[in-house]
């Protein structure tokens, strides 16, 4: 790893300012219909706020406020400082009306609007135990897969110990949010302020960014930015899903393997979106509290596909009611068509763990010789259809496309698989056998359920959950996956099994 | 439309129908497609499905097939039809048997087969082969997926050993009742003539119905594996090893090995290395045995053609590798996901 960071550092001299990563697996995405637009509308304030305790990464703590309390945008809701977690604020001015298990019912006084939030002088010079103050103040730092490190115990390490702060700028799924969005005109200013607030707070970490190799103009203004700021590191990242993963980033970045079951916080690196980085400057420049998020809404379920600004703890119902479309039954399913879960409850409040909310439209009704059409806008994997060809928009809804068969061993499961095992293999050695050190050898635990799989096969196999099964059938037996290997055995081969040779 | 949709609904529902359900239900998931939807994560699957892939692999024949008509007239025509409603038979009973649905794969089984017999072959042997062949080379294994061999192959196997007579000495020139016993690879097996290679691209030679027009076979096997549904290691391979393997004997011993070029084009190699080695159930699944399956076809089928009694080698060196198929995969599976620690009993 350090041979290859000099390498880079070489190649700083020369004048590479760029580096392009190309993956090679995956699977790239391209032209579905119902992507979204360029505009961010704000949502309206509902009647009735509910913010959950358990907003990103931490612990649900203590709650500080009391029924009929009055309390201002910003103000901490709850936290505790012994245990892991990032305190609650409030999103709104208004009293809190309700005190539930998970959560707290805020009414907000639509009188009282917000305060006109701007630079407060010397923000650029604040110490950096200072930034990471706000920064856990405002509650960010329960955002990201494991929370960012501040000093008061916001994630399981402290900041001097973030090696790697990895902000990925990636458009690899079917539907994002547009990155460029959030980039351009005045906001792309407050992002290169956001990545040196960063770097400021956390002099240890090396800043990586990780941009999708088609923006141009965005990897122009970046590395401008970096003829001025050397100690962040830019790269240009074949947008192939699951390309934002941290699996799938830090191999390719820092060049080294990802310890299969540990988070990549343990290493000291976590990875993080722009909005994050955004936030962060709204938090240690503005000294605006976590209050809103810009979510994509995106599917052809939806009539119109803008961004929206939402208040955290509005409820989705209140967000989707205005953009679904009239008479057409849709699926609405967070952040990923492939790997997000179903929204079935829509009075469940917006956290931070949302990014964008997608609509399918389901399609149980049945298309007469559906596998003889050409296929215009339909996408495959395969390229047995004309879109693959053409630049149409394609079509997406949740229908099956074909029944179920045996495997034929195509191979297009082992040609996208992301972390290089063979799923169809794993899948028929799950329904063999019950425990076996075999799955064990096929790297089993290098699964990180990214769906691809199931997604381009021809036979509907459910291969993802197969795996799944297989997973938990191994851990029932006692196996754990950060060593990869049954009890039963001595742990002489522990390091070689986290990877790390 | 609606009309198909509400006999096939009265159908499935009936008592009277009830053995032969999965015919009807095959039927009505070939007309409609299915009315499932996703369940769990992911919530978008890919179009393909396998009447998909199975009929591009249909499509890709099309330029031999309306060939095999063109040369060899109504004749072809017949026994296209005979392979499909015999083989389709097989299929069908075994599926009403076994109460599973009837599956795809035969689609490409009922036209391959055909393709890769003499024009002069009587009907009746078609029926025998195409049966033993959808028999004993997949439903006895399971169906489609579970087969070891490829079932067109088994077929033409069995008939090649079972009836030489007919099988290797009528032979017809394209547009002529002239019956003759020389296809390329025998004339130059026994005068050591070669072919002019036009004659062979076009199709000018005698041959199997199929196998003749080699440039429709080539564009066929191309689009294959444009679209995905083939896979291109293994006609690299195996042209790649025949090529090379011929190239050298060739020069070493010109007196039992053909040149390259004349390899390449005579017999059924490229048809065989197009569309049954790349069959993706009998061959191997993993990328290296793909390679290594490719080039021990074509290590078997020169070899078979220089030095064995049998002027053709593509269909036996195809069916010995998909004998050793699984073997490969389970030695590069083994290779490519080593036990972690060795060396001690018990690990893994």
């Amino acid at each position: 790893m350090t041979t290859k960071i000099q390498c880079f550092r070489l190649c700083l001299y020369i004048g590479v300012t760029m580096k392009p990563i190309n993956l090679r697996s995956g699977y790239l995405f391209s032209h579905f219909s119902g992507k979204t637009d360029s505009r961010i509308i704000p949502i309206t304030i509902p009647d009735k706020l509910t913010i959950p305790l358990s907003r990103g990464y931490g612990k649900e703590t203590p709650v500080r406020v009391k029924v009929g309390q009055k309390v201002k945008i910003g103000q901490a809701l709850s936290g505790d400082e012994a245990v892991i977690s990032t305190p609650v604020v409030s999103t709104v001015n208004g009293t809190v009306t309700e005190v539930q298990k998970h959560a707290l019912v805020i009414e907000p006084d639509k009188k009282a609007g917000d305060p006109v939030w701007a630079e407060r002088p010397g923000w650029e010079k604040s110490a950096e135990k200072e930034i990471r103050k706000l920064l856990y103040e405002s509650g960010i730092t329960a955002l990201g897969k494991e929370g960012i490190p501040s000093d008061h115990k916001s994630a399981p390490i402290e900041p001097a110990g973030l090696k790697h702060i990895i902000i990925s700028c990636i458009e690899d799924d079917i539907y994002n949010i547009t990155w460029s969005l959030l980039l351009d005109n005045e906001r792309a200013a407050q992002v290169l302020k956001g990545f040196a607030l960063l770097h400021a707070a956390y002099p240890n970490a090396v800043l990586h960014f990780a941009v999708d190799k088609r923006h141009a103009a965005l990897l122009k203004q970046a590395e401008r930015f970096r003829r001025d700021h050397p100690w962040l590191e830019l790269y240009a990242v074949t947008p192939r899903f699951p390309a934002h993963t941290p699996e799938i980033l830090i191999p390719a970045l820092l060049g080294m393997d990802m310890p299969w079951g540990y988070s990549p916080i343990h290493s000291g690196i976590i990875v993080i979106d722009i909005q994050t980085v955004l936030h962060c400057y709204e938090a240690a420049a503005l000294g605006k509290p976590l209050g809103e998020r810009i979510i994509a809404l995106s599917g052809p379920g939806f009539s119109e596909n803008p961004h929206v600004r939402v208040r955290i703890g509005t409820p989705v119902s209140h967000v989707v009611a205005d953009y679904l479309k009239q008479g057409v039954k849709s699926r609405l399913v967070l952040n990923s068509p492939l790997m997000g879960e179903a929204l079935t409850d829509l009075s469940r409040p917006v956290d931070l763990t949302f990014s964008q909310i997608i609509a399918v439209p389901e399609k149980p009704e049945r298309e007469f010789l559906a596998f003889m059409r050409p296929g215009v806008r339909r996408d495959s994997y395969s390229n047995t259809f004309l879109a693959n060809f053409m630049a149409a928009a394609k079509k997406t809804d949740t229908n099956l496309h074909g029944e179920q068969r045996p495997c034929i061993y195509c191979g297009y499961c082992e040609e996208v698989c992301p972390v290089g095992i063979i799923p169809h293999l794993i899948y028929h050695n799950v329904l063999k056998i019950n425990v076996a050190e075999f799955l064990l050898q096929l790297k089993i635990f290098k699964c990180m359920h990214c769906n691809l799989c199931n997604y381009v096969c021809p036979v509907k196999l459910p291969l993802s959950q197969g795996i799944l099964k297989g997973q938990q059938k191994l851990i029932e037996a006692g196996c754990d996956p950060t060593i990869g290997m049954i009890p039963y055995y001595d742990l002489d081969g522990l390091t070689e099994y986290r990877g790390r040779k | 439309m609606r009309f198909l949709r509400v006999l096939f609904d009265k159908m499935l529902q009936s008592k009277f129908f009830y053995p032969i359900k999965p015919v009807i239900k095959a039927a009505d998931d070939f007309f409609f497609g299915t009315p499932l939807v996703t369940q769990k994560a992911p919530h978008i699957l890919d179009n393909l499905d396998i009447k998909r892939y199975m009929s591009t692999v249909i499509l890709a024949l099309l330029p031999a097939t309306a060939a095999a008509v063109y040369f060899f007239g109504l004749r072809a025509v017949e026994i296209i039809i005979v392979s499909y409603v015999a083989g389709g038979l097989v299929e069908v009973i075994f599926a009403v048997v076994r109460k599973k649905p009837v599956e795809e794969g035969f689609l490409v089984t009922g036209l391959i087969f055909p393709l890769v017999l003499p024009p002069t072959v009587p009907l009746w042997v078609v029926v025998v082969g195409i049966v033993f062949g959808v028999f004993f080379g997949k439903e006895v294994f399971g169906g489609t997926g579970r087969n070891i061999f490829n079932p067109a192959l088994v077929g033409r196997l069995f008939i090649t050993i079972a009836f030489p007579q007919i099988m290797s000495t009528a032979w017809l020139l394209p547009f002529s009742d002239a019956v003759t016993a020389a296809t390329p690879l025998v004339m130059y097996k026994s005068t050591h003539t070669i072919t002019p290679l036009l004659d062979l691209l076009f199709g000018n030679a005698a041959g199997s119905m199929g196998e003749t027009f080699r440039l429709g076979i080539i564009a066929g096997g191309l689009f294959l594996m444009i679209s995905k549904v083939s896979n291109f290691r293994i006609v690299v391979a195996y042209l790649g090893t025949v090529a090379l393997l011929s190239y050298l004997g060739n020069m070493f011993l010109p007196a039992s090995v053909a040149p390259p070029l004349f390899q390449l084009l005579a017999g059924g190699l490229l048809f065989g290395s197009m569309f049954m080695a790349t069959d993706p159930v009998s061959s191997c699944y993993t990328k290296g045995g793909k390679y290594i399956f490719g080039i021990g076809c074509g290590f078997f089928t020169v070899l078979i053609r220089s030095f064995s009694g049998y002027v053709e080698g593509v269909m036996f060196s195809i069916v010995f590798m998909n004998a050793f198929a699984p073997i490969i995969d389970q030695i590069v599976v083994r290779m490519k996901f080593r036990p972690v620690a060795r060396g001690t009993r018990g690990r893994l």
